[in-house]
């Protein structure tokens, strides 16, 4: 007796130090999406109107690092201008955590989210009559959100620094211009510009080039590529146009308010010069596991309620479930 | 760094830049802003000065002693003792003047260059049997008074002798006369006559010469009586003719006062002191009546007679001419009110409407603005200076526009009018935009419509209609107010009017869904389309309908009152004279005096009442009169004026006992009833008659202001036969008929019985007839303020349409692509806003309707019925009265304004191309 109990005093010594022990560890581990700037983790958004409830999202996850120049893919109504409109802090999620830039998303307080609005996010709209104001000159749309900020002292300054972004952009011989007086493609550069206005870390931009024609959506899209080499801006593009997403480094594809699927490219230089460009089109795993197999490898197999895993040394086998094909084989 | 490339900084003046952006809006916004500042600034100044100006011609048309203040103080040798020379001398009366003087303080401002002092005599009889008389054996003898005026060198010119000297001793003075007093009075220069007072002690006046006035109009002249020539005074003589005779003035020299004190009643020195009309202003009456009151018998009286006794300030007129003016511009007050009330809910409507569209054009620039990072604080701010850049200085011009135009004493109710408008103008964009763009949203289709709103505007809309619920029903509850200006009467319709218009807009989609799914199964599509669009909760707030209908509401509380008044008229006309005509006299009239007037043209009937005045109930306090009629006719009379209720004849001839069957007024039957059985005995002309009362009438035509009793001629001579004779006949005639010829009557009555006395109901209307100052000032302030109402509630509903405009566009430029016509379209625009419109007409309508019981304890119409001079009978007709055609008419002219101009802007929209209208990509 005295031994079983002294037995279980220690078995009991040691669960409670090992508990502690696992706490500890659990907690210096880095959390989920340290270091990234865009952390979505269980992004949910629903919207109800009159009785009709909508998932725009339904637990996305999403990391986005600093730097990137992504775009994000997707059918209409799949959910890309919900999840840009929350990332701008236009928009508020129901449920899941999100977080931009050490800014919590779903926590923002009206000085918080004007910070945030102001320093962190800049954004591009695909209408571009709802970018600029149209009673203010380019130069005068670039300088407004600089005063806003007021991080720039000096109006001197600010139309200085005004003029290079839109140098930068390539649209510096339309500073005097008004808005009407621009196409669209010197429009969206415009736009461009005045996102860039405050040096923000996270630029967004929904189908930037949706209503421009080829050559203006190329020029737009040199544009965006320089923001995002020169000045190290991460950049997120929401598209259907197939030319900007097969140039930008990383594609997400979103489908039924979940990220389904990312082609990533790169660019390998081999020993002559020749620059070859690898696709690899990838399915999006998230934290608990989650995978969606893409429509066509589906169909293409019949799988519908269950797969059936095998873990082999370096892959995973699917199968579908099919109990007659199953009954063959294990004959 | 480069040197800087750029000319301008680029750093915005956020003002510049958008009043460079719109400048079309901007002037729009800015002239509305000026009519609204120089209307509100020039209501009140307006009501100012037809008020000042009715003041100052009533108080002119008064004569010079009937506006002055006089101060006088009897001096002679038994009132005062000791030393009475020293108050008659000149600087005696400056000083008391002086004195006087420092009393004076606004808002009663006295003409000082009209001020007129001086010593008189009291009260002397002049017998010199040379003085004439009229008629020349008149009973009574001319009066005489001696005046003596400072500066009388000045004021008069010498025609003959010389101005008198001032010594004489205690018997005998020089005087002088003016010529038409020479002329009436027999008088010359050198001549003499002797004045004598009540004690017979004789004063010899020796006329030294004749003088004629320099300037006879000025004050100096006509303060006192009779200066100028003599006057013949009638003296009443009850039981025969008046007396007259004669009262005349000579002027002495004024040192030479102390003669007067040789006379009994000695000498009165007075100080004339007439009102500056000119400073006279309507709302400084109260304040005026006051110091009025103080000088004549209150602590300024009583300083004054710490001075020295004896003297006393009254004024003979001026109170008499303030109390009823300040009565009527009482009365008038709620009509102004109302109209003024009424437009400022409209114009304020209007520019809360100018700013939500304003709000609602740029709202895609207020949410980029909050999504690129400016606080509210800051939006607002720029907005409040945008606004404030274009409101204030239009104000500012609108409120010196009206100053200049409308001249008037007080300018602080204008100012704050003007500012209360600028304030409104420049703060009502940066609140609605504040609003609409607090929590940044991203974009939504703004071509939504709901099936039913939201339930935060339910609630609101809720609360709203409870208090309004409230403060009506607390009207209704209050009664009959303390008169005058009431400001929740005058908000009364503006209440109502949001009442019904949030009530209305609530309840209408119903009827209309119900209409189009009716009209769904018809083959065309416009029908269905427009009423379906039209049965969704409307997009437009409530502001447009309560505009229209405070306007409507206005519009027809104006005409209730002129109908109100027009009846009142009506209904005291008919109470005093009784009938179409009457002819009455003491006595009886003569037989033939009824057929004679019957045969007057436009008289239809004829019938006699003997009428008996001033009988008593037997130890009973009640006085009535005795009508001895004739039951048939008299019934058809009460049915024709209205004067009673169906007035039972039958009953009247009805029994053959000793008593008599009556019909009395409420108050007498009471005081018969409190005997044995309704009987009681009345005393007649033909002595006692025992009377049963069998029936009540509250009014009767024959006796408008007393108590009566009626009892029918032939019973009467049943029992007392005597009346049959001529003499106990009727004495007065009742003519009802149409159009009675007032000569031909005149005429008729006056060959048969010279006496009597003709009254026509018509004439008697067309004397309340006049309008003073006062109420046709009023009646221009309401009729303008009804028309700026107007305006503005059409303005609103142009604002209106213009909110829809855009989406309006899109919807027909898209229906054009589907294939419906021109005309088709047309009618959609019409249907679509035409359930509005009539719902605007239809609320006024009941809206008006439901204003009139609402008002009528709280408007009182006597005082602009009447005019307040002579009291008038029946005068409890004149209330508040629905009035068909001011209801209808702006009704029906709305409707169809608002379909012309519905119409217009659809055939304007046809015609631009639709490549404008829709692009790809937009997504509303």
């Amino acid at each position: 007796m005295s031994q079983d109990t002294s037995g279980t005093a220690e078995r009991d010594r040691v669960t409670l130090a090992e508990l502690e022990r696992r706490i500890t560890k659990g907690r210096e581990q880095p959390a989920y999406g340290h270091g990234a700037l865009i952390v979505c983790d269980r992004l949910v958004r629903i919207f109800t109107a009159q009785g009709v409830e909508v998932q725009a999202l339904q637990g996305l996850d999403l990391l986005v690092q600093q730097g990137e120049l992504m775009a994000l893919v997707g059918a209409s109504g799949s959910g890309k201008s919900t999840l840009l409109g929350i990332l701008a802090g236009l928009d508020m999620p129901t449920a899941g955590a999100a977080s931009v830039a050490g800014f919590d998303l779903l926590a923002l307080d009206s000085g918080a989210r004007l910070r945030y609005q102001r320093e962190v996010v800049g954004f591009v709209w695909q209408q571009t009559s709802r970018n600029l104001l149209p009673y203010l000159t380019a130069l005068q749309n670039v300088v407004l959100p600089m005063g806003l900020a007021g991080r720039v002292k000096g109006r001197q300054a600010r139309a200085d620094r005004a003029g290079e972004l839109l140098d930068l952009m390539g649209v510096g011989y339309c500073a005097d211009r008004r808005p009407q007086q621009m196409s669209g493609g010197e429009q969206q550069r415009t736009a461009i510009a005045v996102a860039l206005a405050n040096h923000p870390s996270l630029v967004l931009a929904d189908e930037p080039t949706g209503q421009l024609d080829s050559a203006s959506a190329a020029q737009v899209f040199d544009a965006f590529r320089t923001a995002n080499e020169q000045l190290g801006t991460t950049i997120v593009v929401v598209t259907h146009d197939q030319a900007v997403a097969s140039a930008v480094d990383r594609t997400v594809a979103i489908r039924d308010g979940r990220t389904a699927s990312e082609v990533i490219r790169r660019t390998s230089v081999d020993d002559e010069g020749r620059t070859t460009v690898h696709a690899s089109e990838y399915a999006t795993v998230d934290r608990s596991g989650r995978l969606q197999l893409p429509r066509d490898f589906t169909r293409a197999l019949d799988i519908r309620d269950r797969v059936m895993l095998e873990l082999e040394p370096d892959h995973i086998a699917l199968r579908p479930d099919h109990p007659e094909q199953d009954g063959q084989a294990n004959r | 760094m480069a040197e800087p490339r750029f000319r301008h900084s680029g750093d915005v003046s956020w003002i510049r830049a958008r009043l460079r952006a719109a400048p079309g809006g901007t002037l729009a916004c800015a002239a509305l802003v000026l009519v609204t500042a120089f209307l509100a600034a020039a209501l009140p100044r307006a009501v100012d000065g037809y008020e000042d100006t009715a003041l100052r011609e009533t108080v002119s048309r008064a004569s010079l002693p009937g506006r002055s203040v006089t101060m006088s103080l009897q001096v002679s040798r038994l009132s005062v003792p000791f030393d009475p020379e020293a108050l008659l001398t000149s600087t005696s009366l400056r000083e008391t003047e002086a004195q006087f003087q420092k009393l004076v303080r606004p808002p009663l401002a006295l003409e000082r260059d009209q001020t007129v002092y001086g010593v008189r005599s009291v009260d002397t009889v002049a017998t010199d049997p040379g003085l004439p008389r009229i008629p020349s054996d008149a009973l009574l003898p001319p009066k005489g008074t001696l005046v003596a005026q400072p500066d009388l060198a000045a004021n008069t010119r010498l025609v003959e002798g010389r101005l008198p000297h001032p010594r004489g001793d205690d018997r005998s003075v020089e005087a002088v006369i003016t010529d038409r007093t020479a002329k009436v009075m027999k008088l010359r220069a050198g001549s003499a006559f002797h004045l004598e007072d009540a004690v017979g002690s004789v004063m010899t006046v020796r006329v030294t010469g004749i003088v004629a006035p320099r300037t006879p109009a000025v004050a100096w002249w006509n303060a006192e009586p009779d200066l100028r020539k003599p006057r013949l005074v009638s003296l009443a003589n009850p039981g025969g003719d008046p007396n007259p005779y004669w009262h005349f003035t000579a002027l002495i020299d004024d040192n030479a006062t102390n003669v007067l004190l040789g006379l009994q009643d000695g000498a009165l020195a007075y100080w004339h002191h007439p009102a500056d009309i000119d400073a006279l202003t309507a709302h400084d009456v109260p304040a005026l009546r006051d110091r009025l009151a103080a000088l004549t018998a209150g602590p300024a009286a009583a300083r004054l007679q710490a001075q020295q006794r004896d003297l006393r300030v009254e004024e003979q007129g001026l109170s008499k001419l303030l109390g009823p003016f300040a009565d009527e511009r009482t009365a008038a007050q709620p009509l102004v009110l109302v109209a003024a009330v009424g437009m400022s809910a409209v114009a304020m409507v209007v520019l809360l409407m100018a700013a939500g569209l304003s709000a609602a054009r740029r709202r895609n620039e207020f949410i980029l603005l909050r999504a690129r990072g400016i606080s509210l604080g800051a939006l607002t701010g720029r907005l409040l200076a945008e606004g404030a850049v274009v409101a204030v200085p239009s104000a500012a011009a609108g409120l010196a526009l009206a100053l200049f135009l409308l001249p008037a004493e007080r300018a602080a109710v204008a100012v704050w009018s003007a500012a209360t408008v600028a304030v409104v103008a420049t703060v009502s964009l940066p609140l609605r935009a504040a609003a609409t763009a607090r929590r940044p949203r991203s974009q939504q289709r703004e071509d939504i419509v709901a099936t039913r709103p939201s339930r935060r505007r339910t609630v609101a809309e809720l609360t709203l209609v409870a208090l309004v619920a409230g403060a009506v029903v607390a009207l209704r509850q209050r009664g009959t107010a303390d008169g005058g200006a009431d400001l929740l009467t005058a908000a009364a319709p503006v209440l109502l009017a949001v009442v019904c218009a949030l009530v209305l807009l609530r309840l209408y989609p119903w009827p209309v869904r119900l209409l189009a799914r009716s009209f769904a199964r018809l083959n065309g599509a416009v029908l269905h389309l427009g009423l379906a669009r039209a049965g969704r909760a409307p997009s437009t707030t409530a502001l447009p309908l309560l505009a229209v209908l405070v306007s409507l509401t206005v519009t027809s509380f104006g005409g209730s009152v002129l109908a109100g008044v027009e009846s009142g008229r009506d209904h005291a006309a008919v109470t005093a004279v009784g009938a179409d005509a009457r002819v009455q006299t003491d006595g009886a009239l003569p037989q033939k005096l009824a057929s004679q007037v019957r045969k007057v043209p436009g008289v239809r009937e004829v019938t006699g009442v003997r009428v008996d005045p001033g009988q008593q109930v037997m130890n009973a306090g009640t006085s009535f009169d005795l009508l001895v009629v004739d039951p048939e006719p008299y019934a058809r009379l009460v049915a024709v004026t209205g004067l009673g209720s169906s007035f039972p004849a039958g009953k009247l001839d009805a029994g053959a006992s000793r008593a008599i069957p009556a019909i009395a007024s409420p108050l007498v039957a009471r005081t018969f009833k409190h005997r044995v059985g309704d009987l009681g005995s009345v005393r007649s002309s033909v002595g006692q008659v025992m009377v049963r009362i069998v029936g009540t009438q509250d009014a009767t035509p024959a006796s408008p202001d007393h108590e009566f009793l009626i009892v029918s001629k032939n019973a009467l001579a049943r029992v007392a036969p005597a009346t049959r004779e001529p003499a106990h006949g009727p004495s007065t005639l009742y003519a009802t008929g149409t159009g009675i010829d007032a000569r031909a009557l005149r005429a008729a009555v006056s060959k048969a019985a010279p006496k009597a006395l003709v009254m026509l109901r018509t004439e008697q209307r067309a004397s309340y007839g006049t309008t003073s100052a006062l109420q046709s000032g009023t009646r221009h302030v309401y009729l303008v303020a009804v028309a700026a109402g107007a305006g503005y509630s059409v303005l609103a509903l142009l604002l209106s349409l213009l909110h829809n405009a855009p989406q309006r566009k899109a919807l027909l430029a898209r229906l054009r692509t589907m294939g419906m016509t021109g005309r088709q379209r047309q009618w959609l625009a019409v249907l679509e806003m035409l359930p509005q419109v009539l719902l605007g007409a239809f609320g006024g309508i009941l809206v008006a309707l439901a204003e009139v019981p609402l008002l009528r304890q709280g408007v009182d119409l006597t005082a602009l019925a009447f005019s307040a001079a002579e009291p008038v009978t029946g005068a409890s007709g004149a209330v508040l009265r629905t009035d068909p055609p001011s209801l209808l008419l702006p009704s029906a002219a709305l409707v169809v304004l608002a379909c012309a101009v519905l119409a217009v802007q659809a055939r304007l929209t046809g015609r631009r191309g639709e490549g404008t209208e829709l692009r790809m990509g937009e997504r509303s």
